[in-house]
Order: structure tokens, then C-alpha cells, then sequence
């Protein structure tokens, strides 16, 4: 297993080595300093008491869970961190699998009588604690993959695969200040706290409902210089004003297609950022990131690849086999997350242009329109080229004549001034760059589009 | 009602036609759907803005509804 850039053998130990530099970590309400957390401790029990066991992470509030996790890594043998839609129903299955045999939660009294006799509390109030770790143990981190339907899917991390892409280049050693619309109880939340933490940063982390212009004022007011989150995340941010009132040195995108709208937005809002966007998922981890300013990838990142990560196209989908990505599934019967010769299918379709590859959409997403396929995605990019376009979503609408036909929701800058004019030029720009059965057959101009919890424009089951 | 639904007819069949970049036969009510001059495409498009534009899928209004195989069969429903 290829070792990352740094050599902390845990989040406690990393707090420890750290330089006396102010840090933070700052929630909406409250704001914890790493140097008292170093010594100190916001769980209520022994510092022992949680040696050596699964320890289900599951908070009312991002900030504790930051803390329980900082906590337990190189303590704990397994950490189990939920994400906070995971409903109740489900808890007795993850107990049962991930044999959790302590749950630290800000909500003791919610997980009584799962059958789990070890509750402990945590909260952001850090007490004082004079007494030394022992020797880290290599936890075993427990996430929990995007899917929405049915049974929740867990896969294996370490420490080591979870921070495998934070390299000496860039993200270490800054004073930096992270901000994320990200939760982070999910792994591209998870990414940016690790981030602060091992590369000696702060961090601003976004509230569960917290509304986003009220995110970008703290964010703002605590000198933000690197902010993350999704294309939908930031397409939100730039509708609003509080926008204008951050200046990151560094804004980043993943979780769903940078289409060239989205960056050229970035880079004209942010004209003194470097903005790129990553490719990264729950089990393959962090697979590349990409500067240039352009949406899709250059041809020979599938040759070159990056340190400890192999890719191909196959079926016209991204391929990946990486030291980054996760162990296995978690499970009884579990499935393979691997093909045999080790590599991940991502079912993100790509398509090759003029030495680029630009990711189309999800495979299990596709329009079938009278038989043609049609990425919702692609077309999405057409629209948001268009300067007055802020959110698009194009979706299937059931056709007596096709089967289906594709139909666009499209958020507007400004209010009340869409026009026929303005669904004609849309229209027209979708005909020019677009095969007919693409071009959507009406497009609805409305107020405002649905964002999943983690930050993922909501698609329909069709 | 008739006329209102025509007119509103009319008009997606114009807009359809002419972002298509296609030429419109006139419409008579005995105009076939598929003869009318856009294509299955067009016309696929076409029955999703006349949902749009009256709020109700012509389609899906009766239990037994047929397809409609003229403009009069779209007007009618």
C-alpha cells in the first residue's frame, strides 16, 4: 500500500505535532480550537474506554461528529461514521454488520435500545485531559457509499487510503482555511476536514440546514482561502449575494460533472483563485484533479495516470484501480468492488474530443428517446453556457410518440424576465451543438432546483 | 374551448416547426399527425408542449384514450 505524503499515524497524532499556530474548527453556533482538543477532550468518558472498539459516529451536529473522529482514529479499531440522512431504521443492520460495539453520538438518549451498551457523549465543550495516547492502532474507517435506495452500502477506508491524495504539494504546511458546503460526515466532506487537520489548517463547516448565504458570511468573516463543494453547490453560491464577500485563493469542484459554464463562472467571480475540479468517489477515492481551467480531462491522464492510480476506458466508461480507493464493501455476502484484475467501474460515461476526455454522464442515467441515447448531463452543459442560466436540470418526460422526450427546468438570473425570446436562444444553442433528439422539447423556467443532502442535483427515477 | 385549443395548437406547432427548421403543411383537422411535416421527433415534441401549454397530457386524460392520428383527434381530446 502506498504510503501518503505525510507520515501522521493518526488524527491525534497529528493534532499533537502540529505548530502552535491558531487553528479551528468552526460550526454554525460554535468553534472548537485543535490546540485545546490536542489536550483535551469533548467525549465523556476514560480515554481508554474506547480503545480497541467499533465506534459508530453518529451526530445531530457536524462539529461533534469532527471532534468524535479526531478522537478515535488510532484509538478505536473500527470507526462507523454516519451520515446524517441515515435514517433510524437502518441502525440495527450497521450495528449488526459493522459489529459496532460503542456509539458516540451528541444525541446519547436517541440510541438507546439499539442493543449497543456503550453510549458516549460527546459535545464541543473541550475539557482538559493530562493523560498521553497510547500507541495508535491503524483504525479501520466505516463510510457509507451516495446511493439512496434501499439497505445503506458501507465500504472499508484506512487512514492511509482516505488521505492518500493529500500530498506535500499544495494542501500541506499552509495557514490555510478551509471552507466546505460539503458535509463532513460524507467522504467529500471527510476529505477537506482530513485536509485541515493533517495539512495544519482550519476549517468552516457548513450546518445541515444551514441556508447557503449564511454559510458564505462566516465563511467570509473567518478569511476563507480554500472552498469546495459540487457544481450544484456552487452554482447556489454564485445566486447569492454573500458570494461576492469571499475571495478564496482556491475553489474546487467534484461530486458531479464541472461542465465549462461552471468554471468560467468560478473564474469570473473568483478572478484570483486557482479553480479545479477533482474526480473522487466514496470507493475509489480521490482519483485526479484537474487545473487548467477546462471541463474534462487531457487523453494522456489515461496513460500517465497519477501517482498509485491506474485508469481505463472501458464500455466507455472510467475505469480506476487506485491505493485510494476502498478496501471492500462491508457485508456478509458483500459484492465485489472490484472487476478481477482490480479495477472499480465508476459507470461515469466519458467521450473522447479533439485529445480530451469530458464525462457525459452516469450510465445508469441515459434518456432513451425513440431509441438514441441522451445523457441528461450533456445537454445540461449546453444550457448552463448560456450567461443567464444559474441551474439547469434536464430530465425524461414520457412520450407516446419516443417513449420519452427530454425536458428541461432551467433557475434564471434575475426574477421574472424569462421570455419566450430567452427559451428560443437556449433552444438555439442546444440545435447547434447538439443531435435534435437532445435538444429538450420545452424548457420551464422556475424559481429554484432541489439539491440532494450531498450536494447533487435531485434526478428523477426516470 | 375549440378555438382556444387550436390557436394554442397552432402556435407549438409554429414554434416546433420553425426550431426544427421545418416547413408546416397547413393545418386541416384531417391533417395526419405524422403527415403534418415534423417528423417523429417533432411531433414527439410537439404532444410534450401541448402538455405544457393546456396542463394535461392528451394521452393520459382517458382511460382508453387512442392515440391521436390527426390534428382534429389532438384538438378534440
Amino acid at each position: 500500500m502506498q504510503r501518503p505524503a505525510h507520515d501522521v499515524r493518526s488524527l491525534g497524532d497529528a493534532l499533537r505535532r502540529a505548530s502552535g499556530r491558531e487553528r479551528w474548527l468552526r460550526a454554525p453556533g460554535a468553534s472548537v480550537a485543535l490546540h485545546d482538543l490536542a489536550r483535551g477532550t469533548g467525549l465523556a468518558c476514560r480515554p481508554d474506554e474506547l480503545r480497541g472498539r467499533t465506534v459508530l459516529v453518529r451526530t445531530r451536529d457536524p462539529l461533534t461528529a469532527a471532534l468524535a473522529l479526531i478522537q478515535s482514529d488510532g484509538v478505536a479499531r473500527r470507526l462507523v461514521l454516519c451520515p446524517p440522512d441515515l435514517s433510524d431504521e437502518h441502525i440495527p443492520y450497521v450495528v449488526a454488520t459493522a459489529v459496532v460495539d460503542a456509539i458516540v453520538s451528541d444525541d446519547v438518549a436517541a440510541h438507546r435500545g439499539v442493543g449497543v451498551e456503550r453510549l458516549v457523549a460527546c459535545s464541543a465543550t473541550i475539557e482538559p485531559s493530562e493523560v498521553e495516547p497510547g500507541e495508535w492502532l491503524d483504525t479501520e474507517w466505516i463510510l457509507f457509499t451516495s446511493g439512496t435506495t434501499g439497505r445503506p452500502k458501507m465500504v472499508v477506508h484506512t487512514l492511509a487510503t482516505l488521505t492518500g491524495a493529500i500530498t506535500s504539494g499544495g494542501a500541506l504546511g499552509g495557514a490555510y482555511v478551509w471552507g466546505t458546503f460539503y458535509d463532513i460526515r460524507r467522504y467529500g466532506g471527510l476529505q477537506i476536514l482530513l485536509r485541515a487537520v493533517i495539512g495544519g489548517g482550519s476549517l468552516v463547516l457548513s450546518g445541515e440546514q444551514e441556508p447557503v448565504g449564511e454559510f458564505l458570511r462566516r465563511a467570509a468573516e473567518a478569511g476563507v482561502t480554500h472552498l469546495t463543494g459540487t457544481p450544484s453547490h456552487w452554482r447556489r453560491a454564485l445566486m447569492n449575494p454573500a458570494a461576492r464577500a469571499v475571495v478564496p485563493l482556491y475553489a474546487r469542484l467534484s461530486g458531479e460533472i464541472a461542465d465549462q459554464g461552471i468554471l468560467d463562472a468560478l473564474r469570473a467571480a473568483f478572478p484570483g483563485a486557482a479553480v479545479s475540479h477533482a474526480f473522487a468517489s466514496t470507493e475509489v477515492g480521490v482519483v485526479f484533479e484537474v487545473s487548467d481551467g477546462r471541463a474534462g480531462f487531457p487523453m494522456h491522464m489515461i496513460e500517465n495516470g497519477a501517482s498509485g492510480v491506474a485508469m481505463k476506458i472501458e464500455d466507455e466508461s472510467l475505469r480506476v484501480r487506485s491505493s485510494r480507493m476502498a478496501l471492500r464493501y462491508l457485508g456478509d455476502s458483500p459484492d465485489a468492488l472490484t472487476d478481477e484484475t482490480g479495477f472499480v467501474d465508476t459507470g461515469d460515461m466519458v467521450e473522447l474530443r479533439d485529445g480530451r476526455y469530458y464525462f457525459v454522464g452516469r450510465r445508469d442515467g441515459i434518456i432513451n428517446v425513440g431509441g438514441l441515447k441522451v445523457h441528461p448531463e450533456e445537454v445540461e452543459a449546453v444550457l448552463h453556457r448560456h450567461p443567464r442560466v444559474r441551474m439547469a436540470l434536464v430530465t425524461a418526460r414520457k412520450n407516446p410518440i419516443t417513449g420519452a422526450i427530454v425536458v428541461a427546468d432551467v433557475v434564471c438570473a434575475g426574477h421574472g424576465i424569462a421570455t419566450e425570446h430567452l427559451e428560443n436562444e437556449l433552444l438555439a444553442s442546444c440545435r447547434q451543438s447538439l443531435a435534435p433528439h437532445k435538444v429538450p422539447a420545452s424548457i420551464r423556467f422556475v424559481s429554484s432546483l432541489d439539491v440532494t443532502p450531498a450536494g447533487k442535483m435531485v434526478r428523477g427515477d426516470t | 374551448m375549440a378555438v382556444d385549443v387550436r390557436s394554442t395548437l397552432r402556435a407549438q406547432f409554429e414554434h416546433v416547426a420553425r426550431n426544427q427548421g421545418k416547413a408546416l403543411a397547413a393545418l386541416a383537422d384531417e391533417l395526419p399527425l405524422i403527415g403534418c411535416g415534423l417528423g417523429s421527433l417533432g411531433s414527439a415534441m410537439l404532444v410534450a408542449r401541448f402538455d405544457d401549454a393546456l396542463g394535461f397530457d392528451p394521452f393520459s386524460t382517458t382511460a382508453n384514450a387512442e392515440f391521436p392520428a390527426t390534428i382534429g383527434d389532438f384538438v378534440r381530446v
